[in-house]
């Protein structure tokens, strides 16, 4: 032991008592996420666009959408505003709105790129892959890259995404730390699906080292802790989320773990939870739908508009992972045979998906 | 368990931010008014201009000043932790010339190629920079023969260092005045470059940038879109939306006022007065950088910068989640205070690299992929097809002023919008531009010593992308760069017809900056296109550029 560890061990005891004395006089310093979200508090499109993609909140959407709206009015559809609505109008799952701006714009990689993600959407697997592919190959940036890695993630090829998503991270410099801690994200919900929980944590913790306070860590944290059975932790952790963000999936997910234990509790989160979801579906009824399906499967009972839901989330994206969910619906729902055409017709295309192998698993158990 | 949810919807949030808010280089060479693009915040990565020549002062031997300016960012005298910044430096004898007619493309090839075999096998030296948290700089001088070694200095302050040779060398990193003095808004008003007026952004699509509109001195008669917009505010401008297009000119002359005077795009005015940087400046003996200081006339040197990869940032940050992490890391701060210094080059991204100035705002066009520094001679055949692109509306321009250009436009009376995609093409319009001997001004002095130094073309400047300061000049532009250059106005003068004669005298480097000529031209206002000099006069002694303005938080030395 040198010198100057020797100092430290001795000075530690000394420091420690400092430190727990600071604890109530001490301002702690400000996560990544707030000291950032503070910069986006303005009225202005820019900052209500940022903080709505950065808190996922709908009413904040909303806020974006009407600020957005007003500059078109204002200034005209100018290439830039419309990328911005199509991309608005991608993430709150609106595909033909998406597709109808960027039918308007030039082909630029930012509208190649959107046009591939609408793709993937709507299921057209060999559009997007192409355009994934050529992306990577011309414009290897960050987001390109982990847009292909995402595709193979969801196509079976789980190596290879975890490559091109370290291959994206090499990208980003000390300045693009969210994005960064974004892929760390996917890297870990990849291990996650996988049942490889110790290494789900490992890129979560990574990834919040990289963005300090960011819920969308902390809920995937929750997540695998409560998979690894540290559920005190995962509860704190869901907790502090739901508390943030009044996101009504996570109330669900912290009911479903509360449920044996603590029961009153646990139903007064599903109910709010319903509530969330119900005001979620009256402002973008084709964002919350895929998520509030989600919720009713969770649930013990079928609910009766089970089914009427998942058919219906296809309608809007006709792609394997709402399809996955009708057949779950109409697994739920008693109705075996339908669920197993509809897993038939996912085998056909490239989707490869632990979850779909569970269910296929589960089908052939019948 | 849980299912996981759709995060393709995180997908495209992540992505969109990103592409607002980070930090990338506008690759402003020389700096603009402000980060151009409305999407990118003035960052440390960004530079400005690269400053060459050799000191002045003889009296302790042949010394190189060399000083690489960027964005003052964070602050004025603070300089960002992540960023390292590279200096390059290669002394190399004096190019000769090849003899007989060499103004064909195959000649110019062959000039481009004996150029690139000699950058490829550079073996020259490197001033490495990084900073950390306590203000400190550590300079790095690697791979020179007067031996490695590194000197941690304190930031905004001058220092020596003695190198192992024995050799006193001078070093100050931190802010100063920006010694670049120029009207950039009119620059960009001659380009009709759209993100310096409007909002626009660094992802959207590059016709958004030079606006498909003929290039020009003379305001257009008509073109709304950059006749009118007033110059934008200093930093982070609210500049007024981009009106819908399209974005192109339907004249057919320039635009005169009641008394039949043109009206010139530029206004003369330094809009970067009162403005700092941040600077590394150094003063180091030529015997230092090379072995042969006789016949190493040439200091070739180039700046980079790079950023820290996110990864070995992240390396860096202590893990605080849990109360013993907590403690841990404030334990370990109390000892460690940030005073470390990361060089190692593979944990760093390059993202802008500066040589000449307009280099890359006017031939490579800001283009991430051509941020190549001295290794830019694969653009050789799209600097002919870019200098084609200009001449076809600058050329005109000066016609319509009374003053011969270089550039054969075929008696055209107004500037007209041409691309070229085969350099064969453009070749024969530029060809005097790129091979005419640019005259020095006669009341310069530039070669002291009345040396046989031939006087430099458009075509030795631009490749490679290097400060290229020969030692036996006073490094005035094109044979260095001095502080007190007007490099914007000499950089237009390339274009006149420098075997002429221009009001009464040969056409040469400063010509355009004469107010007698604009005097006397149908133009208003009646102004040289670029101030005249630095708003703060420079040092006679080390550190040379002036002390900073009292702006940003700083108000040092």
């Amino acid at each position: 032991m040198n010198g100057r560890r020797l100092v430290m061990v001795a000075a530690l005891p000394a420091a420690l008592v400092a430190m727990i004395a600071m604890r109530g006089v001490a301002t702690p310093r400000p996560s990544d996420y707030d000291a950032e979200l503070a910069r986006f508090s303005s009225a202005d499109l820019r900052n209500r666009y940022l903080r709505a993609t950065l808190t996922g909140d709908f009413g904040d959407y909303r806020l974006a959408e009407q600020a957005l709206e007003r500059e078109l009015a204002a200034s005209g559809a100018s290439q830039a505003l419309l990328l911005a609505r199509a991309t608005l109008a991608f993430k709150l799952h609106r595909l033909p709105k998406a597709k109808r701006d960027l039918a308007l714009l030039p082909e630029t990689d930012a509208v190649r790129a959107l046009r591939a993600d609408v793709a993937l959407m709507e299921g057209r697997y060999a559009d997007a892959a192409r355009a994934y592919e050529s992306l990577a190959a011309t414009s290897p940036s960050w987001d390109n890259l982990a847009r292909l890695a995402y595709f193979k993630s969801k196509t079976g090829d789980v190596a290879g995404a975890d490559r091109l998503y370290a291959a994206a991270q090499d990208e980003l410099t000390a300045k693009e730390l969210r994005s960064y801690a974004w892929v760390e994200v996917q890297r870990g919900v990849m291990r996650f699906e996988h049942g490889r929980y110790a290494g789900a944590l490992a890129h979560y913790e990574r990834a919040e080292r990289a963005y300090s306070g960011w819920w969308l860590v902390e809920e995937h944290r929750a997540e695998v802790l409560h998979g690894m059975g540290r559920t005190r932790q995962a509860v704190a952790l869901y907790r502090k989320v739901v508390a943030r963000t009044r996101n009504p999936e996570l109330f669900g997910a912290l009911a479903a773990i509360l449920e044996d234990e603590q029961p009153e509790e646990a139903r007064a989160l599903y109910a709010e939870a319903g509530r969330l979801f119900a005001e979620q579906m009256r402002i973008y009824p084709e964002a919350a739908i895929g998520h509030a399906l989600r919720f009713q499967l969770s649930r013990a009972d079928a609910a009766p508009e089970l089914v009427a839901l998942a058919r219906r989330n296809v309608a809007l994206r006709p792609n394997a992972e709402a399809k996955l969910l009708l057949a779950q619906a109409y697994l739920k729902s008693s109705q075996p045979a339908p669920a197993r055409a509809i897993i038939a017709e996912i085998a056909t295309t490239p989707w490869r998906t632990p979850e779909l192998a569970r269910l296929q698993r589960e089908l052939a158990a019948r | 368990m849980r299912q996981s949810r759709a995060l393709l919807l995180v997908v495209a949030s992540a992505v969109l931010i990103v592409a607002l808010v980070t930090g990338a280089a506008d690759h402003n060479d020389p700096n603009a008014v402000n980060a151009i693009f409305s999407d990118n915040r003035p960052n440390g990565a960004d530079l400005y201009d690269m400053f060459g020549h050799p000191a002045d002062d003889r009296s302790r031997g042949e010394n190189v000043v060399l000083a690489l300016t960027f964005a003052d960012a964070p602050q004025t005298g603070v300089l960002d932790t992540d960023v390292l910044y590279r200096i390059r430096i290669y002394p190399t004898p004096r190019p000769v010339r090849p003899s007989g007619d060499n103004a064909s493309v195959s000649s110019y090839v062959a000039y481009v190629r004996a150029l690139k075999d000699r950058f490829e096998t550079f073996k020259g030296g490197e001033v490495r920079v990084t900073t950390n948290a306590k203000g400190e700089a550590k300079l790095s001088f690697v791979g020179f023969p007067g031996g490695n070694f590194a000197a941690v200095v304190k930031q905004n302050t001058a220092a020596a260092a003695t190198s192992p040779g024995g050799q006193r060398i001078l070093m100050y990193v931190g802010g100063r005045d920006d010694a670049f003095f120029n009207d950039l808004p009119g620059f960009f008003r001659s380009i009709n470059y759209g993100p310096e007026f409007y909002k626009v952004n660094l992802t959207q699509p590059e016709d958004l940038r030079e606006m498909p509109i003929p290039k020009t001195l003379l305001a257009l008669e008509g073109n709304g879109l950059f006749n009118d917009p007033e110059d934008p505010a200093e930093v982070n401008p609210d500049k007024p939306p981009l009106p819908p297009g399209p974005y192109t000119w339907k004249g057919n002359r320039y635009y005169k006022d009641e008394k039949g005077n043109y009206r010139f795009v530029y206004s003369g005015r330094d809009a970067r007065a009162g403005l700092n940087v941040n600077a590394i400046i150094l003063e180091v003996p030529l015997a230092y950088f090379t072995k042969s200081p006789r016949t190493d006339r040439v200091v070739n040197t180039w700046g980079e910068s790079w950023v820290l990869k996110a990864s070995d940032k992240v390396d860096t940050i202590p893990d605080r989640s849990g109360f013993t992490d907590k403690v841990a890391a404030w334990f370990s701060n109390m000892f460690s205070g940030d005073g470390s210094f990361d060089e190692d080059l593979t944990h760093y991204k390059r993202v802008d690299t500066d040589g000449l100035p307009f280099s890359d705002a006017a031939l490579s066009e800001r283009h991430d992929d051509r941020q190549l520094g001295a290794d830019n001679f694969r653009l050789a055949p799209h600097f002919i097809n870019r200098f084609g692109h200009l001449g076809w509306g600058f050329g005109p321009s000066i016609t319509a002023l009374g003053l011969p250009t270089c550039f054969d436009h075929s008696g055209v009376t107004v500037s007209t919008l041409r691309f070229y995609k085969d350099p064969l093409h453009a070749f024969p319009r530029v060809k005097r531009c790129f091979f005419q001997e640019l005259n020095m001004p006669p009341g310069v002095v530039w070669n002291p010593k009345r040396l046989n130094i031939p006087l430099r073309r458009a075509a030795d400047i631009f490749i490679p992308n290097v400060n290229a300061i020969d030692m036996d000049t006073t490094g005035t532009w094109p044979f260095g760069r001095r502080f007190e250059d007007q490099v914007a106005t000499r950089f237009l003068s390339v274009f006149l017809d420098h075997t002429k004669s221009c009001a009464g005298a040969p056409c040469n480097l400063e010509t355009l900056g004469q107010q007698s000529l604009w005097n006397a031209a149908p133009i208003e206002p009646k102004t040289p296109p670029n101030p005249l000099r630095n708003d703060k006069p420079f040092l006679r002694n080390f550190p040379y550029m002036a002390s900073p303005w009292p702006a940003g938080g700083y108000a040092g030395q």
